[in-house]
């Protein structure tokens, strides 16, 4: 017997508050907070319950291509890859490999400015 | 005993299963979706995993992100609650595949009993009375045959079905015509599954069921009837343990039947068995078997003395049924009200909204099973229960003063809810008496102008 899921598709939400998990301070020193309020960013959230697997050495300040795949969540079955929809700078990394995760949780803040 | 259940439910059942997990000292991990996070259930919870979006199929039916959760957090057992994955065969058999107990009975017993067309047949060979009805049919033509032969009102069912969905009752051929598609499309909707069969329909009749229990070591127990007559569209709104109207050895005949029907299935944990029951000849149908706990459990736990959730989990765990036949007694009334976020004045269509004031009463003789806080959001995604309200007395003149003591001082405010609606159906005459029937809120009864108030 399988298991059945739809492909996971990357969420990207512009001019978003912080991530309410995990707290604002996470978000400093890099980004105050009201900066990332006001800032045109796109979180990248998990459409899947599962382990989160940094598949690429990411680093904050990156440049991310629009396709570039940034990682991935493993779920009892499958494995299903995160994939930037667009390009802008990698801001934030909100999980670290290995972390279990749930559905909608934010992963990684981008620019959304590319 | 576990370490650990995830419970895949939301709502009142969802904190009855981590409130008995708690008192067993039992960690729990609760699903959730992306609207339910404030909720009761989750907040009350050891941990807690968002599964999916709002609408159900995404996240109460999301299989693969439930196992997900149960073994991200290491849960040994799911509980399903009622409802979503409570009857669905290939989940038990998934979660097996992923080591994870499923609390309930085997995918063969759901099989067996979830097809009601099945079902039926296993009673018959079984000797268990139903009434007249066929296999499952396909064309209009065989539901019309059956109309000639054995005469109107017909039911139409659905061979899935469950909660009164694809029902309907055809008193001519022309009626059987139009309803015979409608049921089908209905069913096909609810269940995925358009198979529909054919019944006599029983007028008058009462709706009884038997809670029945049985563990893997053979044992096999019932714990006496449920009085669900008082419905609405084959919706229950009120139960009772026990029925007035079933002598001593009437309650003996069919726990008795409903014994046999669950070991005809080999079935394990709690199960209720449905009959219609005709007060005239004194005689039991088979209607069907719920493979599950049931909404209304709570008035069969204040009358009996037990806990059945408990129970499920020390069954599911292997244990031994901690009653025997003999040791099982019943003392005194319970009632059961099912108060919803409808609007009765509207045709019962749902009330969503956010709740802004509200008292749920207590004092002797009263339990409210109920996900409600002050600020909860009643969402238009799922069932629209919002509180059981289960009063227990002496008696039934006890238990019915009670409820009406208590439907009085209740507060919900924010949405509209059916507690006025019932606080009506409580003095009505026919109720009073116990005449009531399965379609006694339809005929005899009115939203506005309550027949028969003396």
């Amino acid at each position: 017997m399988s298991l059945e899921t739809e492909d996971v598709s990357l969420t990207l939400k512009a001019k978003v508050a912080p991530p309410a998990p995990p707290a604002p301070e996470k978000l400093a020193p890099e980004a105050q907070t009201d900066e990332v309020e006001e800032a045109d960013v796109a979180l990248i959230r998990s459409q899947d319950v599962g382990i989160f697997r940094s598949t690429v050495k990411l680093a904050t300040g990156s440049e991310i291509s629009k396709g570039q795949k940034l990682g991935a969540v493993e779920s009892v079955s499958l494995q299903h890859d995160l994939v930037a929809d667009r390009a802008g700078t990698l801001l934030e990394i909100l999980a670290a490999d290995g972390d279990p995760v749930e559905y909608g949780q934010p992963l990684l803040v981008l620019s959304a400015g590319g | 005993m576990f370490k650990k259940v995830l419970v895949a439910n939301r709502g009142e059942i969802a904190l009855r299963v981590i409130r008995a997990c708690k008192e067993m000292g039992i960690a729990t991990v609760a699903i959730h979706s992306d609207v339910d996070r404030e909720t009761l259930p989750v907040l009350a919870a050891d941990e807690r995993v968002c599964v999916g979006p709002a609408p159900a199929s995404k996240s109460y039916l999301n299989i693969p992100q439930i196992l997900s959760a149960a073994v991200l957090t290491e849960a040994e057992a799911i509980h399903p609650g009622y409802g979503f994955l409570a009857e669905r065969a290939e989940f038990v058999e998934i979660c097996a595949e992923h080591g994870v107990t499923f609390i309930g009975p085997s995918a063969h017993s759901i099989r067996m009993m979830g097809d009601k067309a099945v079902a039926r047949k296993t009673m018959i060979e079984n000797g268990v009375p139903v009434l007249p009805g066929t296999e499952d049919i396909s064309d209009l033509q065989a539901a019309r045959d059956f109309g000639e032969q054995h005469g109107y009102p017909l039911m139409i069912k659905a061979a899935a079905g469950g909660g009164g969905k694809g029902m309907r009752v055809a008193h001519d051929p022309s009626e059987l015509e139009r309803l015979f598609e409608q049921a089908r499309s209905e069913a096909e909707a609810a269940f995925g599954d358009g198979r529909i069969y054919i019944e006599k329909f029983l007028a008058r009749a009462r709706h009884i069921e038997f809670q029945v229990f049985a563990d893997r070591h053979g044992n096999v127990v019932h714990l006496g009837e449920r009085d669900c007559s008082v419905q609405r569209r084959n919706q229950k709104l009120i139960e009772e343990c026990p029925s007035i109207v079933l002598p001593e050895e009437k309650r003996a005949e069919g726990g008795h039947i409903a014994v046999e029907a669950a070991r005809a299935c080999n079935y394990e944990g709690a199960g209720t068995v449905e009959f219609l029951y005709d007060e005239k000849t004194q005689q039991f149908y088979f209607l069907e078997m719920n493979t599950r706990i049931q909404v209304e459990h709570p008035v069969t736990e204040e009358v009996w003395g037990v806990d059945l959730v408990k129970e499920q989990l020390r069954v599911a765990a292997g244990e031994r049924l901690s009653w025997s036949q003999d040791s099982l007694k019943m003392a005194g009334h319970a009632i059961e009200c099912r108060i919803n976020a409808e609007k009765p004045d509207e045709g019962f269509t749902p009330s969503v909204g956010t709740i802004s004031r509200l008292h749920l009463p207590g004092g002797p003789g009263v339990r409210i099973d109920s996900y409600l806080t002050s600020g909860s959001k009643v969402q238009p995604f799922y069932d629209s229960l919002l509180a059981k309200v289960i009063t227990y007395g002496a008696d039934r003149d006890e238990a019915l003063a009670r409820m009406r003591r208590v439907l009085d001082e209740m507060i919900v405010e924010g949405v509209s809810t059916t507690a006025d609606f019932h606080r009506r159906l409580l003095d009505n005459a026919y109720f009073l008496r116990g005449e009531i029937h399965t379609t006694f809120v339809e005929t005899e009864f009115r939203a506005n102008t309550p027949v028969g108030v003396s």
